[in-house]
């Protein structure tokens, strides 16, 4: 129960993650000297790229907290499949993640 | 007119208030930047903030009936309003020193056409903001869900959403008070590398109580156990005014306690403010002009330096590089030495004192296994919480101009910073091992014939850290960086190969325990083992273990100094 919270606290801190760099604009300092050298496009897909990531991460994140703390109420039953639903949506946007961030470097501004 | 000169007042702080967060580097919701339009970014961020109030809220309902039974109301909310009012006294210490004193912006700020007010207003205004978003947002959210499950009035609801800007502000108005008092007693706090000091050493203590303090008073961890823990909260918290009084008018309905509450905030406030006109302004501009100390060099200490041979000169001049600032002192030094309160101090305390399980004298067929993994724990932790060798090069700056001119050969120089680290590193790894060797010899929990046992674990200590300590060289002479703003800055960072060593140190750790309560096992009587034949197979591996090991390091040792030579801190 205790680290079902605890990864809800995870989730929303990685949601709220995304949130600002859509609301901001600004990724870490460190991505942001990575993406210095991008073209505009390829920056701003980045950075869409970040938050998307992040956004989707966190709601994974929060959706299997709460099937583990459904499971422990005995409210669910045999949680396996539902359990496993949020781990594939985080690595195909993993992988997802990967294809376009390597493709970010080499876009150009029209 | 005095109307309109109170609105460019306050716009004239609302100004600043954008100044300073621009300078301060914090993004701004709605900024240019936004990847969307800036009105919908607004508006999608108060949606967002309002979403999230309605979840906290939600949750809290949900939660309202399973926390019942164990805790009144009453005391859960005055307990989170403690806990609440600690948390932004905390990050308002934390803020009002680098708002109001570290941040360097004052002597740009003077001739600016502001009054001293104004820019004291501003800067606490930025300082403050995100506590007082955050309490609001926890502390509304939070108790009006379990508010309106336990049918609370109309008294609980608008102190909740008192208590919740009030809170925050008395927070932020005692750590200013204290701050500014503080900084004006003790001067010497005003040096920055003494601030880095003191918070650094209020961290590492701060870290170290927590694993004595919740092994000391934990209770096993129930539902029970952590709600007593809430109702202690709960009860100092009668202590504090404005706490108390609030409480009073929530549950009792006493309308006198709500005044007093937001009295006492606006008395703290208050004489805040009154403290700061007095004295922040001699003290932060003490502050802009500081300059290094300098120590006339004599003579007898240059013909003693001649005598020495130049790796020692060289090792000489590392060790007085190394100890020039405070943070490295935390960092390159306390961290090697401070590792087994960490590690330690939690297995000898409360609940879990584990050793207590163990027989004595310990004469287990597993005992070299015991101490390989003790040596590898202890040189993984040293060299993990150590800056020195991770950042050898990076630390001489501008100052490795002057000596890529001295006629120095670069495989000295590199020999001497790596003899000074391994001196440091093994007096955090070596020596623990074998002062634990002796006490655990003097103790009888070991008898003295087994305790080579210790030797063999110093020795694979020694070993390792030799490995490590050539690995974090070579890392930072591939990648140096000369040119930085602050020592504090290079200080803190640690490096890839450091975190790995510190993970592996923690896994070994796990490893050394999981051998010690596997030699519990083997102990008994009953279990029916051919004891010998393990013996001899453990004895074989250990042997085998150190000679691999040796092999090693003297390969790294070898081949580090030639990567070296070839990288950007080469001496041209």
């Amino acid at each position: 129960m205790f680290f079902s919270i605890v990864m809800i606290a995870l989730g929303i801190y990685t949601i709220f993650y995304g949130a600002k760099i859509i609301f901001t604009g600004k990724v870490s300092k460190k991505e942001e000297a990575k993406i210095s050298a991008y073209s505009q496009k390829g920056a701003r897909t980045y950075k869409l790229l970040n938050a998307g990531l992040s956004i989707v991460v966190g709601l994974c994140i929060i959706a299997q907290s709460i099937i583990n703390i459904l499971e422990t109420q005995g409210i669910l039953s045999d949680t396996f499949i539902y359990l496993m639903i949020p781990w594939v949506i985080i690595l195909i946007a993993i992988v997802v993640y990967f294809i376009v961030a390597a493709q970010c470097k080499n876009m150009k501004d029209q | 007119m005095s109307k309109q000169k109170t609105t460019g007042e306050f716009s004239k702080v609302g100004k600043l208030i954008f100044v300073l967060e621009k300078c301060n580097g914090k993004a701004a919701i709605g900024s240019s930047e936004a990847l969307i339009s800036p009105k919908a970014a607004k508006i999608l961020a108060a949606v967002s903030v309002i979403l999230l109030n309605v979840i906290l809220a939600g949750i809290a309902f949900l939660l309202e009936p399973v926390m019942a039974p164990y805790i009144a109301l009453r005391d859960l909310t005055n307990s989170l309003m403690m806990l609440m009012l600690l948390f932004s006294l905390l990050l308002s210490v934390k803020n009002i020193v680098s708002v109001l004193y570290t941040s360097d912006d004052l002597s740009a700020l003077m001739p600016m056409p502001f009054s001293a007010g104004q820019i004291v207003v501003a800067k606490l205004a930025v300082s403050i903001k995100f506590p007082v978003i955050f309490s609001f947002v926890i502390m509304n959210a939070t108790f009006l869900g379990l508010g309106i499950r336990a049918g609370m009035g109309a008294a609980y609801v608008i102190g909740t959403v008192f208590s919740s800007i009030l809170i925050p502000v008395t927070g932020m108005a005692i750590a200013t008070l204290l701050m500014v008092v503080i900084f004006k007693i003790f001067g010497f706090i005003r040096n920055r590398d003494v601030m880095v000091l003191i918070s650094g050493i209020l961290t590492l203590l701060l870290t170290v109580a927590y694993p004595v303090f919740s092994n000391l008073f934990g209770r096993g961890g129930s539902a029970h156990a952590a709600m007593s823990v809430l109702s202690a909260i709960s009860d100092i918290s009668d202590s504090f005014v404005n706490i108390s009084f609030m409480s009073r008018f929530m549950f009792d309905g006493h309308i006198a306690g709500l005044f007093i509450s937001i009295a006492v905030t606006l008395a703290v406030v208050t004489l805040m403010m009154f403290v700061v006109k007095l004295f922040y302004f001699s003290t932060a501009l003490s502050m802009q002009n500081t300059g290094a100390g300098k120590k006339a060099v004599s003579k007898s200490a240059l013909a003693n330096r001649k005598q020495a041979g130049v790796k020692k000169a060289l090792t000489a001049y590392e060790a007085k590089n190394a100890r020039r600032n405070p943070s490295y002192m935390i960092y390159g030094f306390a961290m090697t030495f401070m590792w087994p309160l960490f590690f330690g101090l939690p297995f000898f305390f409360g609940n879990n004192a584990i050793f207590s399980e163990i027989k004595l004298p310990f004469h287990s067929a597993v005992a070299p296994l015991a101490a390989l993994f003790l040596g590898l724990t202890a040189s993984c932790c040293a060299c993990g919480f150590n800056i020195l060798a991770g950042t050898a090069f990076s630390r001489e700056g501008n100052a490795i101009h002057a000596l890529r001119t001295m006629p120095v050969d670069f495989k000295d120089y590199y020999r001497s910073k790596r003899n000074f680290a391994m001196w440091i590193c093994s007096l955090g790894s070596v020596a623990y091992v074998l002062i634990l060797g002796v006490v655990c010899a003097v103790t009888g929990v070991v008898s003295v014939g087994s305790s080579w046992f210790f030797l063999y674990g110093a020795c694979i200590s020694f070993l390792c850290n030799s490995i490590i300590i050539n690995c974090l060289l070579v890392h930072n002479a591939k990648r140096p960086v000369f040119h930085w703003d602050s020592e504090t800055e290079i200080s803190r960072k640690l490096c890839w190969i450091n975190i790995v060593a510190i993970i592996v140190g923690f896994v070994m750790y796990f490893v050394l325990f999981s051998v010690i309560f596997m030699s519990l096992f083997l102990d008994k009587p009953d279990v029916a083992l051919n004891k010998d034949k393990i013996t001899a197979i453990i004895l074989i591996v250990s042997v085998l273990f150190v000679i691999i090991l040796l092999a090693i390091a003297v390969a790294v040792d070898r081949c580090s100094v030639r990567r070296a030579e070839k990288s950007p801190a080469e001496f041209e």
